[in-house]
């Protein structure tokens, strides 16, 4: 059954595990916030605290077939794989395709292509946000602060300020904000083409923008966070996906030092030495 | 009175913290770098530090190794957290974000997070981290900041300085002239390696501009 190595197999694959895994990493972190912890601010433009992704689990390569095409979750993007709102494969150009495929392959036969998380460099944009451990918001007069446990990255949103017309690429990229009314706006350019968008390998070139529309929910429970990502390299149009964080007052940000015993080393080849 | 004092404080500086900042506290948030490394502390009065004699021992080893050019064993060589206090005044820019009842700071050199507890109790002792366990209070306008189960495989400083598990590290944190200083006042408390408690300080300059940091990626770089 691996004649098909297409988004649809990959799907497939995800929505198994997220069906059959019930220990995510938010269950590992302490269960569900405490009955005597404060409430969300009920400023909608106040977004601090700490945040998880409610859709944590592994990916099982090896569950491919036998399951629907749609997350388990409706439209909801989970940790590992960035599902597209219209359940479809994301518009690949021959290049995204073919880059896609090399990935995924990589997986399904043991040879993943290592990517930058693997040699502790950051995650970059977007998988960053869909990493299944805890991220915080800090706000300050101009700056948002991202702080995220996985790897120590972090994202600074510069508030107020247009995109600038050239930016050096780094891996989270550089990102503007701007509020429309309650809705945080943020875009981001300058993202290295090195990264992947989340672990079946969904790639990007170097002129991939995220736009990404932050909101409160459900009383401050809740944060939504829906992406368009355009990337004409990459995709022959943007496509969307929806993320939700849930608001956790119990957690605190844990120490996370990659560098420390990293088993995943890949050489300059991208070949891993993982065993 | 605090209030409005705090408030054109802020007005005067247009660095002032979010939403949750406390007006009647100074606001650590901005940009921060120190003037000048430091590749061997020395204490506030300008000595060397009271290492106990098997301490010395290995501090001089380091130095000795360090100057002959063999490797040293410095965890930060090895793109490992500096530790507390040495991410401080690592020669790179530090953000400080100040709000949530928190203090948060990102060391420039590997995007290194170092957050701050305000008025939470400390943690049991006995669970070390890279960067300890950090909670704190307010003394007037000055942030006291206790850290403790600090790793004892981080120097304090470049040469070599070594600490143990049971090292506490107390700072006052405070802004100087105008906003436009922030001193760090630092007490190391270890009796397993120091004959005293003994204090240095640590100066920073606020950087103007914007506030972002460089992307500094050790393990790409080869650099901190």
């Amino acid at each position: 059954m691996r004649t098909q190595f297409g988004w649809t197999l990959a799907l497939a694959a995800a929505s198994a595990v997220v069906l059959a895994a019930a220990s995510g990493a938010a269950l590992a972190q302490g269960g569900e916030a405490r009955a005597d912890s404060k409430a969300p601010s009920p400023d909608p433009r106040n977004l601090e605290g700490v945040w998880f992704i409610t859709h944590a689990s592994h990916l099982n390569r090896d569950q491919s077939v036998g399951y629907g095409r749609e997350s388990p979750d409706k439209e909801l993007t989970h940790s590992r794989v960035l599902w597209p709102i219209d359940h479809k494969s994301p518009p690949f150009t021959a290049w995204g395709q073919k880059e896609f495929n090399a990935h995924f392959n990589g997986n399904l036969h043991n040879q993943p292509i290592a990517d930058p998380s693997t040699n502790c460099i950051p995650h970059g944009m977007p998988r960053i946000m869909i990493s299944p451990y805890p991220m915080q918001i800090v706000q300050s007069k101009g700056l948002i602060t991202m702080l995220f446990e996985v790897n120590h990255n972090i994202r600074l949103i510069h508030m107020g300020q247009p995109l600038p017309q050239k930016v050096s690429l780094t891996q989270n990229g550089y990102a503007v904000g701007h509020w429309d009314g309650d809705t945080l706006v943020i875009e981001t350019t300058g993202i290295s083409k090195s990264g992947i968008f989340d672990e079946i390998g969904t790639p990007h070139s170097d002129e991939l923008k995220v736009t990404e529309r932050i909101r409160k929910v459900d009383g401050g429970k809740t944060l939504e966070d829906v992406f368009t990502f355009e990337d004409p390299i990459a995709f022959s149009k943007p496509w969307q996906a929806r993320e939700i964080l849930a608001w956790r007052p119990d957690i605190q940000l844990m120490e996370y030092v990659c560098e420390e015993n990293n088993r995943n080393w890949a050489d300059a080849s991208g070949k891993t030495t993982a065993k | 009175m605090m209030r409005l004092t705090a408030l054109s404080l802020c007005a005067a500086l247009s660095v002032c913290g979010g939403s949750a900042m406390a007006a009647d506290h100074p606001d650590f948030t901005g940009l921060w770098q120190a003037p000048a490394f430091v590749a061997a502390l020395k204490t506030t009065d300008g000595k060397a530090p009271p290492l106990k004699p098997e301490a010395l021992k290995l501090y001089r080893q380091r130095v000795a190794d360090r100057a002959a050019g063999r490797k040293v064993g410095d965890p930060v060589a090895d793109c490992l957290p500096h530790g507390v206090p040495r991410l401080m005044y690592a020669p790179y820019p530090l953000l400080i974000v100040q709000s949530n009842g928190q203090v948060d700071m990102v060391q420039a050199a590997n995007h290194t997070q170092r957050l701050i507890y305000i008025d939470q109790a400390q943690v049991e002792p006995g669970d070390p981290k890279w960067l300890g366990h950090s909670v704190a209070h307010w003394d007037g306008q000055t942030l006291v900041v206790e850290t403790i189960n600090n790793d004892e495989r981080t120097w304090l400083d470049k040469a070599g300085l070594p600490h143990s598990d049971e090292m506490k590290v107390t700072e006052r944190l405070r802004l100087g002239p105008g906003g436009k200083t922030l001193s760090d006042a630092i007490t190391i408390d270890d009796p397993k390696t120091y004959l005293k408690p003994w204090s240095t300080v640590a100066r920073f300059n606020r950087k103007p501009g914007p506030l972002d940091l460089p992307e500094m990626v050790c393990s790409r770089d080869h650099k901190m």
